[in-house]
């Protein structure tokens, strides 16, 4: 399980990465307020997410 | 409270605990993704994230407070707790609303999601055929309540699991595959709408964030509730927020895989799917699926049966939740005693269960009484300007959310002043620190901006929706009336409370959770400042 939901979190911090990167392209503007807001939330759940695995794994060894 | 009585047994996993609430909270944004761009057009991603930022603040509120007073009766318990028994009432009932109204609500865009497959389905076309449909899913689940079967909850986490992975996967294909930024900002620019439809956009966002209740409810039944229920409530936060900010974004924004037109062949952007269109509004995730590329070939047939299952596992916690609230109210002497009646073969809260059922199928009728009825459609044109039935529905969703919220957050600065031996293992952060009634305290400074997020949209929705203005006080003015009848033929205090002993009460619920050193701790706290108090008087 360990293995699947560390692919899981992976791709949340890089999609969140992707929508980041594609709405800075066009500035820090109310249009693309809620773009950014979302890469971040998405990278910051992927991060939490991945330490939490991490340290249950290491926790475990 | 004694401990004689029987206890729910306390068996519920981390995860047990996400795919629980999960269940009740994820299945919003099938409804509400479909109502928001019907009003907020090239708004709604604001209106979402507005109502997502309030969201954090109640969200951080019910897990502070499921933490610390982990017990079953969830807002209307802490609100009792913190303001006594007339505004737990009131709050309870505003709860018992919003329970009532999912019933109802969930069961119709159940089979909203059905008609995308089955047409014969659809509302304005087959209007008995639906109305059928919903009133027996209403039937059904009053049924399986009393028998008292409940979906299990490993049946509820392999749906939570399918459906955190379906939604994952659709935002990942459309925001790599059709997202284009320029799309939204051209969007944004062209279809913003006027001041009062995003505030009526704003006040039906909210009900996409509701169902907090079953955070309380997985308290009670989670072992060390005050070490797993933080760590699980701000991952489910996060990612609803995430998922409703998600499709919103990507509905305003997204190049669309099969191109749509209207009647006379223009080109059509997603979000004019549903301005008007009570049966789009009813199935949004299930359209948009659709347009996702490559994805939505699969999406397209099984998301309309997940949203299905995952809105009649939503209306059955209605049903469950409205039974067991009024259950807890009647205890509380809040209520009479009738809701405790319990079924003598089934064991099961069976008059509250009946009468919450009566009162959705009630609920049902007025909604779907303008496509049955041609008289009623006129009547509702003139007098609520044409509010349709799914809408009607969102309108009192979000005045019992909005209301029940409104409590919570007082109730929490209540408590933190009035209860701060308490041990909480979770706190909101940012607190001023300060001295009251000679003890020690934090204010939380969240939980005002929360109350001030959470009014306001209340104040949206008696301001924009004609049926929720009117039957949403009429509900918490009838529910009071009833309230001081009760009260005054038990000779109880109408405004003031009945003497609780919190003390025991307390103890009780942390030794029943396995909280041991926090019923120590607790212990402790109540001793030094006995002491402190005794030493303070001259």
């Amino acid at each position: 399980m360990i293995p699947l939901r560390v692919a899981f979190y992976v791709l949340f911090v890089v999609l969140g990465a992707i929508i980041l990167v594609r709405m800075l392209a066009y500035g820090v503007r109310m249009e693309t307020l809620t773009g950014i807001v979302l890469g971040g939330l998405l990278i910051a759940l992927g991060v939490y997410r991945l330490t939490q695995v991490f340290r249950i794994g290491a926790s475990r060894r | 409270m004694s401990s004689d009585n029987p206890q729910l047994r306390r068996a519920v996993t981390p995860w047990g605990s996400f795919s629980w609430g999960y269940s009740d909270v994820g299945a919003d944004i099938f409804i509400g993704l479909g109502l928001v761009l019907a009003y907020a057009a090239g708004a709604s991603n604001f209106a979402f994230l507005f109502a997502g930022l309030v969201y954090v603040c109640i969200g951080l509120a019910y897990t502070e407070l499921a933490a610390a007073y982990p017990v079953a009766g969830g807002g209307q318990y802490f609100v009792l707790r913190g303001l006594g028994d007339f505004f737990g009432f009131v709050a309870g009932w505003a709860i018992l609303l919003d329970f009532t109204i999912d019933i109802t609500l969930f069961a119709w865009s159940s089979v909203d999601y059905l008609s995308q497959l089955l047409p014969p389905l659809l509302a304005s076309i087959h209007p008995w055929t639906h109305f059928t449909f919903v009133l027996g899913l209403i039937g059904l689940l009053c049924a399986l309540n009393v028998i008292g079967v409940r979906e299990s909850t490993a049946f509820q986490g392999t749906v939570a699991a399918v459906d955190v992975l379906s939604e994952t996967l659709i935002l990942c294909f459309g925001f790599l595959f059709a997202f284009q930024p320029q799309i939204l900002i051209h969007t944004m620019h062209t279809a913003w709408p006027s001041t009062f439809a995003l505030m009526q956009g704003t006040s039906l966002a909210i009900i996409s964030f509701v169902g907090l209740e079953s955070i309380s409810q997985a308290a009670q039944e989670t072992q060390r509730p005050a070490s797993v229920i933080p760590r699980t409530s701000v991952v489910l936060i996060i990612t609803i927020l995430i998922y409703a900010v998600g499709y919103s974004n990507l509905a305003l924004g997204m190049q669309l895989w099969h191109p749509l037109h209207d009647v006379h062949g223009h080109a059509m952007a997603f979000w004019q799917l549903f301005p008007g269109n009570g049966d789009n509004q009813g199935k949004g995730i299930a359209l948009l699926s659709a347009q996702v590329p490559y994805y939505g070939a699969i999406a397209q047939y099984y998301v309309p049966i997940l949203g299905a299952i995952l809105l009649l596992i939503s209306a059955n916690s209605g049903v469950f939740g409205s039974s067991r609230i009024a259950y807890s109210m009647s205890t509380s002497k809040l209520l009479p005693s009738v809701f405790q009646r319990i079924h003598a073969r089934f064991r099961t809260p069976a008059v509250s269960i009946f009468t919450f059922c009566g009162l959705a199928a009630a609920v049902l009728i007025f909604a779907a009484l303008p496509q049955l009825d041609h008289g009623a459609r006129a009547a509702y044109d003139r007098f609520f300007h044409g509010e349709d039935g799914v809408t009607f529905l969102g309108d009192l969703y979000a005045f019992g959310a909005a209301t029940s919220y409104s409590f919570v957050f007082i109730a929490l600065i209540a408590l933190r002043l009035a209860d701060p031996m308490t041990p909480r293992k979770f706190k909101i952060p940012f607190n001023i620190p300060m001295r009251f009634r000679g003890e020690r305290v934090e204010f939380p400074i969240v939980a005002v901006i929360g109350f001030i997020g959470i009014f306001s949209i209340l104040i949206f929705t008696l301001i924009t929706h004609d049926i929720g203005r009117i039957a949403g006080p009429a509900w918490v003015i009838v529910g009071i009336a009833l309230y001081f009848l009760y009260r005054r033929g038990k000779r109880l205090p109408l405004f003031r409370s009945q003497a609780h002993d919190w003390r025991s009460a307390q103890t009780h619920i942390l030794r029943n959770a396995g909280e041991l050193e926090l019923m120590d701790e607790y212990h402790a706290n109540l001793k030094a400042s006995d002491e402190r108090r005794r030493a303070a008087q001259p």
